[in-house]
């Protein structure tokens, strides 16, 4: 058992600050806390990694990084956009339809989009901000 | 146990406040105003002449922080009255998230009103849903450190911190009782806020907090954010593993609630959010029920809102209408806090943001296109 050199607490291995009073508990005569601190990050995150590898190996599911849940509509608007432009140029080029035809088709659709966009958002915007 | 009775005086005053508005707000004006009336700056704005909050408005112009900058360095040298209506019980700093850091006095009443105030939003919750044992448990304290530098103040040397940490040591009954670590033990880490020293204090909560009758969470949402992923990445379990968390008291940024909201309860599981506005200037607003918005602390503060079609009383905004905070308190009259305020009807508002350019534009086209459904 280890303990404080400030306080006299008990403290164990794994802890980085005492406690009972917070003084850092001294784990080398050299290391300072902080390289003590950054040693162990690295060790983790290595561990972690390490972790991450062996769970793709098994084919595990990842957890969803909770960042992922922000910002996602844009995106997929701009990727839907794209697959519309790409698609008209497709036809275009292949004779499908009059070249002449694209520009107000592609209008039609985007207003389309806009719409449904708007609609989406004011569902969304209603929800988050209740009749009291 | 804190009894129920106690609990009540904490909320009815704010309760009662919120059924007739206008008449508390006219008595927090006539209280303030014996205050500015005893400082140079209220008189040479004529307070005691002031009976209503037209008058109030047509003699004291709005003032930022920049403007009270002059004012609090005569505060500084010794001479309070110039602006404040009672001497300061000590200094304290702001973060600077939004910009650059402010240093502001505080005096005893602001304290008390910090405290009263502050306890709101849990109290409230509390008695709303009958659930005592979020105020019999330890709330993890991740506030900042109360001591980081010294100044000359009236000829003394005196240490200043952090408002929060300021805040929660001089309030004995949350520092002494109930934070864990205390607010002392925080400080003892040192002063600095880079990501190191900010994981020394997370790890000093996480040992202090260990196998500990831990309920709440309260103070800064991307602070109470960051102590969760730090647990996680550094000890393996997040805090809902470690904890049974009854309530978070989340505060100081906008979308608390759809936000920060799902990703907090990832991290400390189905737990209740309850959002504050609240700021080194006061604690002014609480969510009052499961709506996710604020309701502001009539009795304690004067709102005014500058907003499109000119000056309103925050209470007088019908719901859509918005505009830029103006809060008169014990400290200064007409203070601009820099904030925007959204009506949403019956009391209830929303903090949408810094009353700066994108926040306005956004917020404007956010009016534009989804305003019609609202």
């Amino acid at each position: 058992m280890l303990y404080c050199h400030k306080c006299g607490s008990e403290v164990n291995e794994e802890m980085t600050f005492c406690p009972k009073c917070g003084t850092a508990i001294k784990v080398t005569e050299t290391a300072s806390t902080e390289r003590y601190i950054s040693e162990k990050a690295e060790k983790q995150e290595k561990h972690e990694k390490h972790e991450k590898e062996e769970k793709m190996e098994k084919g595990e599911p990842q957890e969803k990084h909770e960042k992922q849940q922000f910002g996602v509509l844009g995106p997929l608007i701009g990727g839907f956009i794209l697959i519309i432009v790409g698609f008209m140029f497709y036809l275009a080029v292949s004779g499908a339809i009059n070249v002449r035809s694209i520009f107000p088709f592609f209008l039609i659709i985007i207003g389309g989009i806009v719409i449904l966009g708007v609609a989406i958002g004011a569902v969304m915007a209603r929800k988050k901000n209740p009749m009291p | 146990m804190i009894g129920v009775d106690i609990l009540k005086q904490i909320v009815n005053p704010w309760h009662e406040s919120l059924k007739n508005p206008a008449e508390a707000q006219q008595k927090v004006l006539e209280n303030l105003l014996e205050g500015y009336a005893k400082t140079l700056y209220g008189k040479n704005h004529s307070a005691n002449e002031i009976k209503d909050g037209s008058s109030f408005r047509a003699n004291f112009p709005t003032i930022n922080y920049v403007g009270l900058r002059p004012y609090l360095e005569e505060v500084k040298a010794g001479n309070h009255s110039v602006i404040l209506p009672e001497p300061p019980l000590c200094w304290v700093m702001t973060r600077g998230s939004t910009g650059m850091s402010k240093v502001l006095p505080v005096t005893k009443t602001h304290i008390e009103q910090i405290f009263w105030c502050g306890a709101r939003a849990i109290t409230n919750y509390a008695l709303r849903k009958n659930s005592m044992d979020v105020l019999a448990g330890k709330i993890l304290n991740l506030n900042f450190p109360s001591t980081v530098t010294t100044t000359d103040a009236g000829g003394q040397k005196i240490t200043y911190g952090y408002s929060s940490g300021t805040y929660a040591k001089l309030n004995p009954m949350l520092n002494q009782v109930s934070l864990l670590p205390r607010q002392e033990e925080i400080d003892a880490l040192g002063s600095g806020i880079s990501r190191l020293d900010w994981e020394k204090r997370f790890e000093l909560v996480y040992q202090s907090a260990l196998n500990q009758h831990v309920v709440a969470a309260i103070g800064v949402t991307p602070v109470i954010l960051s102590f969760a992923r730090y647990v996680k990445r550094r000890h393996g379990k997040k805090p809902k593993d470690l904890w049974n968390f009854k309530v978070l008291v989340c505060t100081s940024v906008r979308k608390i609630q759809f936000k920060y909201g799902p990703v907090l309860r990832k991290f400390f599981g189905e737990v209740p959010i309850v959002e504050m506005y609240s700021a080194t200037e006061g604690a002014f607003a609480q969510q009052l029920d499961d709506l996710p918005y604020v309701s502001p602390n009539y009795d304690a503060y004067y709102f005014e809102v500058e907003t499109g079609k000119g000056t309103k009383m925050l209470h007088e905004l019908k719901r859509g209408e918005w505009g830029r905070l103006i809060i008169s308190s014990c400290l200064f009259p007409r203070y601009d806090i820099g904030d925007m305020i959204e009506a949403m009807g019956k009391n209830y508002f929303r903090v949408f943001g810094r009353a700066k350019p994108l926040t306005i534009l956004e917020h404007r086209l956010y009016r534009l296109f989804f305003g019609w459904f609202l």
